[in-house]
């Protein structure tokens, strides 16, 4: 199992929030909401709930769950 | 805050043009040392007679000492000016921060040249072998000519970031890298140091006479930096030093660390019981540690970074 975002997609809905703007948001570095992005750095609950507080939407519609297959 | 930003701009601009010139500076005064050092280190050697030439050589030793001073405020301006990039530009090139490690130990080892150039004379008037100062003085040239090549580089060079006003970072990251990637190479240089000492085959008095003054000059840089990210974290909590990942970070390079550091003591410890008091592995088995420990953290905390 993985955890996907749609971080990128919802920060380009929100006037094209820069990653820097929603770390200073969330209270994290730039590198770690790049990380997020890019699936190689999975949130704790809390961040994960800040994120999607943030953007006022709930903590699925920010992260879901992928599926690998064999 | 626009107005501090500005005025910031403003005194960096300033710093890197005057940094730039002195760097020029710094450069003629490193030239004209090499020449002199390079006129003069036959004629000492084979203890010349230099009576007739003592007023010139008064005129070109103050010269050289002049030199010597200008080289000094050079490095020191240079290093405030890539220390303060860093810091308010959040601009942290490897080049940057290898300059600023270049620099702080080619700084420091303009005292060694004082202490070299007093040491040749008196050894000269007192007819005592002089071949091993000019070998150290001429090091230390070259690490100074490093320096001046990699400042003017630095200096000249402007990334795109730098162009650009930098976003306002709540949690800042340059620093954080800028730290690491320092302390990974203050680990490397010192690791080399060691290995050339090995290789070179010095004594072991000389290796534990030299071991803990290089490692000082080695570490310092990475303290400098390591200061630095502290000041910026003063105002904070301890626990809001680093974020999450940074964190996990952290922990993982640490746990490395340990797993490549234990192996290395256990062999330490065994050389040193089967080889007896006195041996190598006395003098250097604590700066081994200390910058393998340091290149294995920083390295692995560098790739987390980036991986």
């Amino acid at each position: 199992l993985k955890l996907g975002n749609n971080i990128r997609q919802l920060r380009f809905e929100h006037d094209e929030l820069s990653q820097q703007a929603l770390a200073n948001a969330v209270g994290v570095t730039r590198l770690t909401i790049h990380s997020i992005e890019t699936g190689k750095f999975f949130p704790s609950a809390l961040l994960a709930m800040k994120i999607a507080r943030f953007f006022n939407i709930s903590v699925e519609e920010v992260f879901h769950i992928i599926e690998e297959e064999e | 805050m626009k107005y501090l930003e500005k005025t910031m701009e403003k005194l960096l601009k300033r710093l890197r043009i005057a940094s730039i010139s002195l760097a020029v500076i710094g450069a003629c005064g490193l030239v004209y040392n090499l020449i002199l050092f390079a006129i003069l280190r036959p004629r000492v050697l084979n203890f010349e007679a230099l009576g007739e030439q003592m007023d010139t050589l008064n005129i070109l030793g103050i010269l050289s000492g002049v030199s010597l001073a200008l080289i000094g405020f050079f490095h020191l301006f240079t290093v405030i000016t890539l220390l303060l990039q860093v810091t308010a530009q959040r601009s942290a090139s490897m080049l940057k921060i290898l300059t600023i490690v270049v620099g702080v130990i080619s700084g420091l080892l303009l005292l060694s040249d004082l202490a070299m150039l007093q040491d040749i004379g008196k050894q000269y008037v007192a007819g005592l072998g002089t071949a091993a100062e000019w070998t150290i003085l001429f090091i230390n040239h070259g690490l100074h000519l490093l320096f001046t090549v990699l400042a003017l580089i630095t200096l000249a060079t402007r990334s795109k970031r730098e162009s650009l006003p930098p976003e306002t970072a709540v949690k800042d990251d340059v620093l954080f890298a800028a730290a690491h990637t320092t302390g990974a190479l203050c680990g490397g240089i010192g690791l080399t140091a060691i290995l050339l000492a090995l290789l070179t085959r010095l004594p072991i008095q000389v290796i534990e006479a030299i071991s803990i003054p290089i490692s000082l000059l080695v570490l310092l840089p990475y303290l400098l930096m390591l200061g630095a990210w502290l000041f910026m974290k003063r105002r904070e909590r301890m626990k809001d030093w680093l974020d999450e990942k940074q964190f996990q970070d952290t922990a993982r390079a640490g746990l490395w660390t340990l797993l490549l550091l234990l192996p290395c003591l256990t062999a330490f410890g065994i050389l040193q019981r089967v080889s007896g008091s006195g041996n190598i592995y006395d003098s250097i088995w604590f700066p081994f540690t200390i910058f393998l420990g340091m290149l294995a953290f920083s390295s692995v905390v560098l790739h987390s970074i980036r991986g």
